[in-house]
């Protein structure tokens, strides 16, 4: 029976509440595999040997989670990126916009519920310089991304992983599937959700709202915005290796010149890169001036 | 490290097909002379210039970055590209600075074909500038 | 890249022209290193047969499917070698150039070693690129064969009588009331000293023809737009659209006899510009005695609406409620002959307070025998006739705080006049104070011969300044020896230069044109493409290039003519396929990129996706920096492209 087994890395656990989801597939599954390691559904401690296929959910924040990774890579075959977070870096790698001390001194001294003492660190692992989408630490096999995942998504990669197929995730962006109506001009505005709530069977972005589905791939068939959501980039980029953010910011920025002007990098980035700030292009950026100062 | 005295930045400068690159071969006619650092991108219009080229400079190991378009007031050749430009630039400016890596590493300038001391006088402006700067913190990838 | 690229380098040594900084051969050898090249060699002028054949014989034998020529500028031989390249059954997009002459070997020729250096960058980077360039096909479009000539002085007239010998329509647009330009103001002209309102010998049988009359005015092939000027120019070669705007002339040409009967009733009188304010002409005038097209014009803003001309008028050819009209013009190529303006001298030498102080120009009226004062010099000041007369040349030009360039006639205009008053009048004393004296047409150093000969003073020096001192005008003079002296004058001519006509700036915005330094209209390059611009099936000849005389001004016009027939001649002109293209799984319909289309290139032909109209898609990219899902590329310059050239120039050895 092939073996497979999933990890947490820095999660929420949001990603393995997807997989018991799964329901009676999740047990259809079961029945055909040997589930070897997963914390919501089995009491292993130890990171096995011989695994055929790995889930890693999460991304890297501290050397534990290093260490676990190396690990799972070394024990398997083949190593799955499971949700966002493991794909690129998820919503906590908005952190890499700050340095670890200013985040501990905030975290732990600073917010308005915090009443000060001395900041936590016995037997607790060491925070990485920032957080880091698994692939680029280890080289992964397949991707599953979304903040949840989709659930044919999820079975359908751990079939295609199980056979050693490739899986082909949609190349298309979000406004592919979104049933609103497209009139082709862009709001001089730009709304907050809250703000002047009307004719909602138009496009969300040519209303003003900040919905990211053009730089976000499809497959989620535009869930939030059928809700009235704007898209908000669970799903990533459409391509792992593009920038989701920098290109929308950018025609944004034309088209509402006006309220753009309070401009700050650390509030505009949530907007544009929530889900995939650490392998943006100002990512990159980023992490070699850090490295650089390093050397120097 | 290497010693300060000895840095030789690298400067790329994207130049618009019509003026810019036109100045610059017009400097080379005149045999006018300005910092071999400074290595030209041509593109048809600054307007082409995307943010994401910038940042890509940098990562690749620019230590500054020239974008150089066409005279402003109706000088560009495609109406107003470089005007867009100077507009995309200006908001790129303002996220180097607010990743560390300053506002001065990025600059556009503005000339027509027929302006080969105005190209000249600007890289080499800008090209002093970037060497008293010293290199970029990002390095090379 | 989707194949496995076979890239050729060949580098030019160009003579010594790049040989002499960068080190060819080690460059040479540098590039066929690079991943990537299958094959480098060094040519010693890539661009002759020879060069170019061996660029054709490598891309058989070695089976190339990618060309990198190491060179000159890509504004000189693109073309050159996509032909090429193309003949030997490569498409011409999987070409590219990297010039290390115009941006390497002629700039740094001081710094050899870095110069090389900074070579193996910019091939690097264009090796890298062409890894990612893809075929792209053209397109054939008609030529609309018709031309549109806009300014109708000397040169414009002959543009236009020239096109339409070939066949072609031609509109001719003048913003002025009448056409001949500055060549009517100016008498006789130098060296025929045939009158200028009758410049060109045009008959078979060389019979003068004043004015063009039966060309312009009968010709069915030539439309003439007098008191029109072009608003917007839109379109390609081939295809313009050209709006023009024409204001009132209040007096109906086709009914208009030309009687003067509503000048003598029009009780408003202004100075006249044509005659350099020596006379003053009615609100409703002719511009001069033998104006095409020969009607009155009436000047709105002096006139006072009295309406006595519209009694006075025997056709009843004045109607004061005339207004402004557009026109659409579909032309095929455009032909600009704007001339230039008189270096206005306000300020210097007393220019404007002093009446004696005056230009070459109102000289020339004064000496026009059909001119206000019938051919006689006067002084402005008293109507008597001046015994001394001085010439202070390079007014307004070879000047550090006017304009640096030489206005390259002004010589002859004083030589013309002075020779003139000299022979007229062989008492009279005239000096001309001249920095350099420059005759450089045919038969011009006669002229100087002829004025030296006939007693004309040529001092060479500064003038400092002109006052006036009892009646008389002082000039005073720094000469070239060092001594200062003093030159009484009764009449002192300011020669002046030339400078680009008034608008000239506004004109080259609407019709996309490059300026020189100088401010006129620059050529495309002055030995390969002197008419040309950078706008192709644009074309300008005579002064609005740089000042010139006559004969040169009438050469380019028949230049021009010669350029503009190849495409209407030949009636297609093919377009490349290097446009935006958009991918339409990405394209999410914001039309964005619509918006910023400056050529209305872009239409949301179905909603949610956008379409590129290639024909009108001038290839400018701002569509794609626009895009916020980056569905819209630009071809030849997609992202991939342009990153790979970053890169490379980046990287380097």
């Amino acid at each position: 029976m092939k073996r497979i087994a999933t990890v947490s890395l820095m999660s929420d656990a949001g990603c393995h509440i997807a997989l018991a989801n799964l329901e009676e597939k999740l047990l259809e599954l079961a029945e055909n595999v040997e589930i070897t390691h997963c914390q919501i559904l089995r009491d292993e401690k130890k990171i096995p040997k011989n695994i055929d296929v790995a889930l890693v959910e999460g991304a890297v924040r501290t050397d534990h989670d290093l260490e676990i990774l190396s690990k799972l890579r070394d024990n398997s075959k083949t190593l799955v990126a499971f949700g966002s977070c493991a794909c690129f870096g998820g919503v906590p790698s908005l952190c890499n916009l700050t340095n670890i001390n200013e985040l501990i001194t905030y975290v732990y001294h600073q917010t308005a519920t915090t009443s000060s003492g001395p900041t936590p660190s016995k037997n607790l692992p060491l925070l990485v310089e920032r957080v880091r989408p698994i692939g680029e630490l280890v080289r992964i096999d397949y991707m599953i991304p979304g903040c949840i995942p989709e659930e044919k998504e999820i079975l359908g990669v751990i079939s295609a992983a199980l056979e050693g197929v490739p899986f082909e995730l949609p190349r298309e962006n979000v406004c592919e599937e979104c049933q609103k109506e497209r009139k082709g001009s862009l709001s001089k505005d730009i709304k907050r959700n809250y703000e002047n709530l009307s004719d909602l069977s138009r496009c969300l972005l040519e209303l003003g709202y900040l919905c990211v589905g053009p730089s976000t791939r499809a497959g989620c068939g535009a869930r939030c915005p059928s809700f009235n959501i704007p898209c908000d980039g669970c799903r990533g980029p459409i391509d792992a290796r593009w920038d989701q953010g920098v290109s929308m910011l950018d025609s944004l920025a034309a088209v509402a010149k006006e309220r753009m002007r309070g401009f700050s990098l650390k509030t505009h980035s949530a907007m544009f890169h929530r889900y995939s700030f650490a392998s943006s292009a100002l990512q990159r950026l980023i992490s070699n001036l850090d490295t650089r100062k390093e050397e120097m | 490290m290497s010693n300060a005295n000895d840095f030789e930045p690298s400067i790329v400068a994207f130049c618009c097909w019509w003026c810019a690159y036109g100045a610059a071969d017009l400097a080379g006619i005149s045999k006018l002379d300005y910092p071999t650092n400074v290595r030209i991108v041509r593109v048809p219009c600054t307007g082409r210039v995307d943010a994401l080229h910038i940042l890509r400079a940098f990562e690749e190991g620019a230590d500054g970055v020239i974008v150089a378009g066409c005279l402003k007031d109706g000088g560009c050749h495609y109406v107003d590209g470089n005007m867009k430009a100077e507009r995309r630039v200006t908001g790129l400016k303002r996220s180097l600075e607010a990743i560390g890596l300053g506002d001065q590493r990025l600059e556009m300038y503005f000339m027509s074909a027929g302006m080969p001391d105005k190209f000249v006088q600007s890289v080499t402006q800008f090209t002093e500038g970037i060497r008293k700067l010293g290199p970029s913190p990002i390095g090379r990838k | 890249m989707t194949e496995d690229v076979r890239i050729g380098v060949f580098v030019c040594r160009c003579g010594m022209n790049i040989a002499k900084s960068v080190d060819v051969k080690a460059l040479t050898e540098f590039a066929s290193k690079l991943p990537g090249v299958t094959y480098a060699e060094e040519n010693q002028f890539t661009c002759s047969e020879s060069g170019q054949n061996s660029i054709k014989d490598a891309i058989k034998t070695r089976k190339l499917n990618r060309v990198v020529v190491a060179s000159c500028s890509p504004k000189l031989h693109e073309l050159t070698f996509r032909r090429a390249v193309s003949e030997a059954g490569l498409n011409p997009f999987l070409f590219e150039m990297a010039n290390i002459r115009e941006h390497c070997s002629w700039p740094h020729m001081h710094e050899p070693e870095r110069a090389t250096e900074k070579a193996k960058h910019i091939v690097a980077a264009a090796v890298d690129r062409s890894k990612y360039l893809e075929e792209i096909g053209e397109r054939e479009e008609p030529v609309n064969p018709t031309s549109l000539v806009i300014g109708a002085g000397v040169a414009g007239i002959e543009s236009a009588i020239g096109l339409a010998d070939c066949g072609f329509q031609v509109h001719l647009v003048e913003r002025e009331p009448v056409i001949g330009g500055k060549a009517v103001q100016l008498g006789k002209a130098f060296p025929t000293e045939d009158c200028g309102a009758c410049v060109s010998p045009r008959a078979p049988n060389l019979h003068r023809r004043c004015l063009y009359e039966e060309r312009i005015t009968h010709d069915p092939r030539i439309t003439l737009h007098t008191l029109s000027q072009i608003k917007s120019l839109s379109g390609h070669i081939g295809s313009f659209k050209a709006r023009i705007e024409k204001k009132p002339r209040f007096v109906r040409e086709d009914l208009c006899i030309a009687c003067g009967k509503c000048e003598e009733v029009c009780p408003v009188e202004v100075d006249n510009g044509f005659d350099a304010s020596l006379n003053r002409r009615k609100a409703i005038y002719l511009p001069f005695v033998q104006a095409i097209p020969h009607a009155y014009v009436l000047d709105a803003e002096s006139c006072n609406r009295c309406g006595r001309c519209i009694e006075a008028c025997p056709t009843r050819a004045i109607s004061l409620n005339e207004t402004a009209k557009t026109a659409d013009l579909d032309v095929g190529t455009v032909i600009v002959a704007v001339g230039y303006d008189e270096f206005d001298p306000k300020g210097m030498y007393e220019y404007g307070k002093l009446k004696d102080v005056i230009t070459q120009l109102k000289l020339a009226r004064m000496m026009d025998a059909s001119g206000p004062t019938c051919g006689k010099i006067v002084r402005p000041s008293n109507g008597r006739s001046p015994k001394r007369i001085s010439m202070i040349q390079c007014v307004g030009s070879r000047d550090k705080d006017t304009h640096l360039y030489c206005s390259k006639v002004c010589c002859m205009v004083a030589l013309k006049h002075a020779r003139s008053i000299k022979m007229m009048g062989p008492e009279s004393e005239v000096t001309v104070l001249y920095k350099d004296i420059r005759p450089s047409g045919r038969e011009y150093e006669e002229y100087y011969t002829d004025c030296q000969e006939l007693g004309v003073r040529f001092l060479q020096g500064d003038a400092r300044e002109v006052s006036l001192n009892d009646g008389a005008l002082h000039l005073s003079v720094d000469l070239k020896s060092g001594e200062r002296t003093k030159v009484e004058s009764d009449l002192v001519v300011l020669t002046c230069g030339l400078t680009p006509p008034k608008g000239l700036e506004e004109l080259s915005r609407t019709l996309n044109l490059s300026l020189s330094p100088d401010g006129f209209l620059m050529e495309q390059h002055p030995k390969l493409a002197p008419i040309d611009t950078n706008m192709e099936g644009i074309y300008i000849c005579g002064a609005c290039q740089g000042p010139k005389d006559i004969p040169e001004s009438i050469t380019q016009a028949m230049g021009t003519v010669a350029r503009a027939s190849i495409p209407m001649a030949t009636g297609k002109v093919r377009i490349d396929l290097a446009k935006a293209v958009v991918d339409e799984s990405l394209c999410i319909g914001c039309a964005n990129c619509a918006e910023a289309c400056p050529y209305n290139a872009i239409e949301m032909v179905r909603p949610g996706v956008a379409t590129v109209i290639e024909v009108a898609c001038k290839g400018c990219g701002v569509c794609a920096a626009e895009c916020p899902a980056r569905a819209i590329e630009l071809r030849h310059y997609k992202d991939r492209q342009i990153f790979a050239a970053v890169e490379g120039v980046l990287r380097g050895a």
